[in-house]
This record gives C-alpha cells, sequence and structure tokens, in this order.
C-alpha cells in the first residue's frame, strides 16, 4: 500500500504540474494592470513556499534530528542533504521568476527589493551548506558538522530577513514596490494559485525522494567500496 | 583493571581504512611495543589508544572510558603523547610551551625546571621552539610528559631521532613511569634496549 | 576555566607581537583594499559620505576572513597538532580565549583604517567618535561569527574558498547593521533601531559558540 503512494506519487505530482500550467495559461484571465506577467502569480509563490519555507525546513529540521541522539540514522542525514538541494533548485528559481516579474514594475532586473535580496543570500547560504558537505570524505564527520553548519544557518535566516527589510525600508521610505500586490486573486485564480502551492509540494516531496534514493545507493556503494578497502588492507598483512 | 580494550576497531582516514578491524586488550598497567612495517597501521592504533581519532566500527574502551566523543576527551586528559610534532607552537620558547600546557592543564608549573633538566634543556628554556633541532623537539616532548605525568603513555617511535644519550634517557623515563603504575605504549622498528617489556602486539594490514 | 582564557589570549598576542604579520602585513593590505575600493567606487565625488561607511565595512570583513583564515591554517600545522589536542582544553575557554585575542587585533586594525577611512572619505574626528561604540560591537559580532565558522571550515588540507562562502552570508546582517550605524554617524542622523540586532547576534552566536566550539573540534 505504501509502495503504491509512493508509485502514483511522479504520475500524480506531473499531472497536478500539466493542470496548473494549463489552468494558468489559459483557462484563467489577463489581469487587469500587468497583463500575462501576473501569470507568474502561479509559480512564483509556489516556488517561494517550496524554496524558503518547506524544502530549507525541512532541511533543517533533519539536522536537528540528526544531532539529536535518539533520532540519528544515516537516513535522516540524507534526507536533510537532499531537502537543501532542492531547496537550492526552487531558491534559484524563485529569484528568476521574481526577477522577472519584476522587470515590468520595476523597469529592471534587480531593484534590491527586500524579500528577493533575502532570498538570494538564503540561496547562496544552502550552496554554501552543500560545498561544505561535499567536502568531506568521512560519512559521520560530513553528517555531524554539516547538521550543525544547518542548524547556525536556521538561526541566521529570519535576522538576515529582517536586516534586509530593515535596510530597504529605513533606507528609502516604506514605498516597497511588490509585483503582484495589485493583482486581486479571486475565483479560477484562487484555485489555480491553490493548485499550484499543492503541486509543487508534491514536486517537492518527489525530487527529494528521489534525490534520497540516488543519495543512499552512493551510500551503499561507499560501504561496499568500504568493505572492499578493508578486505584489501587486511590482506597487507598476508594473514 | 583493564587499561584498554579494543575490539574489531575500524578507522577510516578519508574514506580509507587505517586500521580494519584490530583486536587488542592491554589487562593491566607495563610496558607494550607495538611493531610493524611502514603504513601498517601503529601510529593510527596509538591514535585511537589516545582519544585523538573515532572509530567507524567496533568497540573500544580506554582508561574505562568508551570512546564517544566525550570519551575520547576524558581520555585525552589522562593520557600523554610523544609523535613528531613535540612543541605545542614554534614561535613560542621553550619555557613558554611549557607554561602555556600547565595552565591550560592544571600541572603545577614547578615541574617544569626538573623536568628541563632530566631531559638536558635546562640551558635552552628561553629558545624558541622553532630553533630547536629534531632531537631536541623530541626532547621537549618527553619533559611535557614528565610533567604532566599522565596515566597512560603513548610514544610514536620514541627513538627516533634521538642520540645514544637522548634513546637512554627514553628508556630510564619509561622505567620510571610504569614503576610509578603508569602503562606505556611505544611504537619502534628499533630493537628495544627496554629493561622490561610486558608485551608486544604485531600489527600487519591494519589489525 | 579563566586561566584558560588568559593563556590563549596570551599566547595568541605573545606570536603576534613575535611576527608582527598583523602590523606588517594586515594593516598595509586593509589600507590598501581601502583606497582601491575607494577608487573603484569614484568616492573624490559628493557621494563619498554615502558609499565610505559601506567601503569601510567591507575591507573590514575581508580582514575578518583573512586574519581567521590565516589563524585556523596556523592552527592546522601548529595548533591542531597530536600534542595540542591531548592538552584538551576546554572548549568554552578556547572559544572565548579566540574571540577576545582575535577581536583586540582586528580593533588594532580597525583603528587604523577607520583613522585612514576618516580622512579619505572626509568623516569629522566627531563623527568617528560618536561611531566608535558601534564599530567595537560590530567588530565583536564579525569575531563571534568568525571564529565559530572557521572552526567549521578548519581541516587540514581544506580549500580556503570555503570559510568565506559559509560565513558572508551570516555576515550579512552585521555588515549592514555596522554600516547604518556609521553612516548614520556620519550624516548625523539616528539608526537606534540596528544596535539591537547588533547585540542580539553577539549573544546568540556567542552563545552558540560557547556551547558547539569544543563539540565542533570533537567531530
Amino acid at each position: 500500500m505504501k509502495n503504491l503512494w509512493w508509485r502514483a506519487l511522479g504520475p500524480v505530482t506531473l499531472i497536478s504540474l500539466l493542470l496548473t500550467g494549463w489552468l494558468g495559461l489559459w483557462v484563467t484571465p489577463r489581469a487587469q494592470q500587468q497583463g500575462d506577467f501576473a501569470r507568474l502569480v502561479y509559480l512564483h509563490p509556489a516556488e517561494a513556499w517550496v524554496g524558503i519555507y518547506l524544502s530549507f525546513g525541512t532541511a533543517v529540521v533533519a539536522s536537528g534530528l540528526y544531532l539529536w541522539p535518539r533520532t540519528r540514522r544515516a537516513a535522516v542525514d540524507l534526507v536533510a542533504a537532499s531537502a537543501m538541494e532542492v531547496s537550492v533548485v526552487f531558491l534559484v528559481l524563485t529569484l528568476i521568476t521574481g526577477s522577472i516579474w519584476g522587470r515590468p514594475t520595476w523597469g529592471v532586473w534587480w531593484a534590491w527589493d527586500a524579500r528577493l535580496t533575502s532570498t538570494a543570500v538564503m540561496a547562496v547560504l544552502a550552496l554554501g551548506y552543500l560545498a561544505y558537505r561535499y567536502s568531506f570524505d568521512d560519512p559521520t564527520r560530513r553528517a555531524q558538522r554539516s547538521a550543525i553548519l544547518a542548524l547556525i544557518s536556521a538561526v541566521n535566516v529570519p535576522i538576515i530577513h529582517f536586516s534586509v527589510v530593515w535596510w530597504k525600508t529605513l533606507h528609502q521610505g516604506a514605498t516597497v514596490l511588490t509585483p503582484g500586490a495589485s493583482i486581486k486573486i479571486h475565483g479560477i485564480m484562487a484555485w489555480t494559485m491553490l493548485l499550484s502551492f499543492i503541486a509543487f509540494t508534491l514536486c517537492f516531496v518527489w525530487m527529494t525522494r528521489v534525490r534520497y534514493l540516488i543519495a543512499r545507493r552512493a551510500q551503499d556503494g561507499a560501504r561496499t567500496r568500504l568493505a572492499s578497502a578493508i578486505a584489501a588492507r587486511q590482506s597487507e598483512g598476508g594473514v | 583493571m583493564t587499561v584498554a580494550r579494543l575490539t574489531d576497531v575500524v578507522v577510516t582516514r578519508d574514506a580509507f581504512p587505517v586500521l580494519a578491524g584490530l583486536s587488542w586488550t592491554i589487562e593491566q598497567p607495563g610496558t607494550y611495543v607495538v611493531r610493524g612495517g611502514n603504513g601498517s597501521g601503529k601510529t593510527s592504533l596509538l591514535r585511537v589508544l589516545a582519544g585523538l581519532d573515532a572509530i567507524a566500527a567496533g568497540e573500544a574502551e580506554v582508561l574505562g572510558h568508551r570512546l564517544t566523543a566525550t570519551g575520547r576527551r576524558e581520555v585525552r586528559r589522562r593520557a600523554g603523547w610523544l609523535g613528531h610534532d613535540a612543541p605545542f607552537h614554534d614561535a613560542l620558547t621553550v619555557a613558554e610551551n611549557l607554561a602555556f600546557a600547565s595552565t591550560v592543564t592544571r600541572v603545577p608549573r614547578e615541574r617544569m625546571a626538573d623536568a628541563l633538566e632530566q631531559v638536558e634543556l635546562g640551558a635552552r628554556t628561553d629558545t624558541l621552539a622553532s630553533r630547536l633541532s629534531a632531537g631536541q623537539r623530541r626532547r621537549l616532548g618527553i619533559a611535557w610528559l614528565i610533567m604532566r605525568r599522565p596515566e597512560l603513555w603513548l610514544l610514536d617511535e620514541p627513538h627516533a631521532a634521538l642520540d645514544e644519550g637522548g634513546r637512554q634517557l627514553v628508556d630510564d623515563v619509561v622505567g620510571r613511569a610504569v614503576a610509578g603504575g603508569a602503562t606505556v605504549v611505544l611504537t619502534t622498528h628499533h630493537d628495544v634496549s627496554l629493561s622490561r617489556v610486558d608485551g608486544e602486539f604485531m600489527v600487519r594490514g591494519g589489525r | 576555566m579563566w586561566s584558560t582564557i588568559i593563556a590563549i589570549i596570551r599566547v595568541q598576542w605573545r606570536v603576534e607581537m613575535r611576527q608582527r604579520v598583523l602590523l606588517w602585513q594586515v594593516a598595509p593590505f586593509a589600507v590598501m583594499a581601502l583606497v582601491i575600493t575607494g577608487l573603484a567606487a569614484n568616492a573624490r565625488s559628493i557621494a563619498r559620505t554615502e558609499v565610505g561607511p559601506g567601503l569601510v565595512y567591507v575591507v573590514l570583513v575581508f580582514t575578518t576572513l583573512l586574519l581567521i583564515g590565516r589563524l585556523f591554517s596556523a592552527e592546522s600545522s601548529s595548533l591542531s597538532s597530536p600534542s595540542f589536542a591531548m592538552l584538551a582544553i576546554d572548549g568554552s575557554a578556547a572559544y572565548l580565549g579566540t574571540v577576545i585575542a582575535l577581536a583586540v587585533e582586528l580593533l588594532v586594525v580597525t583603528g587604523v583604517v577607520v583613522a585612514i577611512a576618516g580622512l579619505l572619505f572626509h568623516f569629522s574626528a566627531m563623527s568617528l567618535l560618536v561611531a566608535t561604540p558601534s564599530i567595537v560591537v560590530t567588530i565583536i559580532d564579525l569575531t563571534t561569527l568568525g571564529v565559530l565558522f572557521g572552526a567549521l571550515a578548519a581541516r587540514p588540507g581544506q580549500s580556503a574558498a570555503l570559510l568565506p562562502l559559509i560565513a558572508l552570508p551570516s555576515f550579512t546582517p552585521v555588515i549592514i547593521a555596522g554600516e547604518r550605524l556609521l553612516s548614520a554617524a556620519v550624516t548625523h542622523h539616528g539608526a537606534g533601531q540596528w544596535w539591537g540586532l547588533l547585540i542580539l547576534m553577539s549573544a546568540v552566536y556567542g552563545g552558540i559558540g560557547v556551547l558547539l566550539y569544543g563539540v565542533i573540534g570533537e567531530l
């Protein structure tokens, strides 16, 4: 039964994404002010939800569980790493779509919008975690140290966010133009937006699971290699 | 009291098994000699006994502490190490090195003068560690062990780089430590001239 | 614990006094970096009081990273040797000692940088005096964070690029707060709310460092 759920996840994710695309591009109406650009509302907020909250949060919670002695499992560490990789993908997508969306409003690709800027810093934070993680060969050491880095980074995320918001509002007056602020959401648009959140959430679960399975296979491979390395090492002594 | 008990210990460094299922028990205090060829895992065995390295598999207990992160710290508090890197800081003098080490470990500093005399560095107290020869650095390391009086002495090729007098010094210091109830584990390629050896262990292929 | 902290500070300063790296290498580097960024930002223009404070902190951040990278690379050769590890120094004391010693070293360089910046960007002596407390707290923030990340990044054979990559995102709020406060002092505006952020960060990261520094060393 459990297996069936997992097997259905891929197709269900694909269908929900296609449905979101169809509704977003053809069924929903054009916005009065922003025209077709407003259709990014079916993409950008859901990406931000997955990148900033869901996957980053999953990575942080899994790191915390790994550091807690009772819940320390190699699998938990792999979930943290997989979710963080998915987070980087969605953070970059959030930045790209946010920049495209802001272009007609601001007239430039990058206007130091507080949320986009703190998202960019967060993306570097997540990249730093991955770079740090992959600089280790020893799996236990890698898991422990990466988990500590993830938790320290997590403490930082709200501080970074508020500092950038403050910086923006205190610097240039509180007239922050936010793309999408002028769009009124109702009817089919609201349903499409809701669907986009569901579709991207499913997409996160599917991507994290696939990445986790790959990571587990790599870990099994490393374990096999270590076992044969141990055997080779022992035979050096000519037992 | 069992000094150390290692069972099927595996230690990896950068995914290479430096120790590959090593088992050894030191039942009681005394002098123990570890032998083996280059790269066989002698130093790695000493590092595990010192609480310097975490084990990847197997069971290990040293001085009554299981080798977890906290256990290893406790072991390091009670064990002494002599490797190829005797001084703590090259930019400090002989006396400053020993003073720093004694402060952070709460070892009485009064032991310093006597220890330096024993290793014949009494006239070198104000010399920077970086200006010491390899043999003198080794002697500085021995002076620190004399000051610290650890329960478990781990000496990695203690006779290397030492002249005849230095080697005799090592043997004397070891003899006195064991007489005082300590355990000394040393690695060597040479024939040992120690007056008393309680056990030998041969490392081959990391076990 | 205090005797250990003091011993660590004394060793670090004594080594510095002997090697004079801070005086003859780091401080000239920082001043030169300030001149270069000033030229690059075309700071002779009217906007110099606008960009000056930011440039000062860009230079100070890279100086911090330089000093921390140097400290931990020196550790990987000498201080992280087996003999040193066998001292089993208490992690909290090691962290506090390292932070205090490094913060004072950084403040010396900062004094030079800020004095030169005053000349280059026409900050008045009075405004620099007003800014001094915020500069000190910002440097303490950079050090508490930097030593923590330095310990995480420190490993024999580690690439030098890793420390800036993992540390810079977390430095962001500190840089913004420091720049805003220095800017406010120079332009005689208030920016009191940034004080809260700076103090919160030094408390949070100081606490994390005291708790985790020893643990990180064991992993």
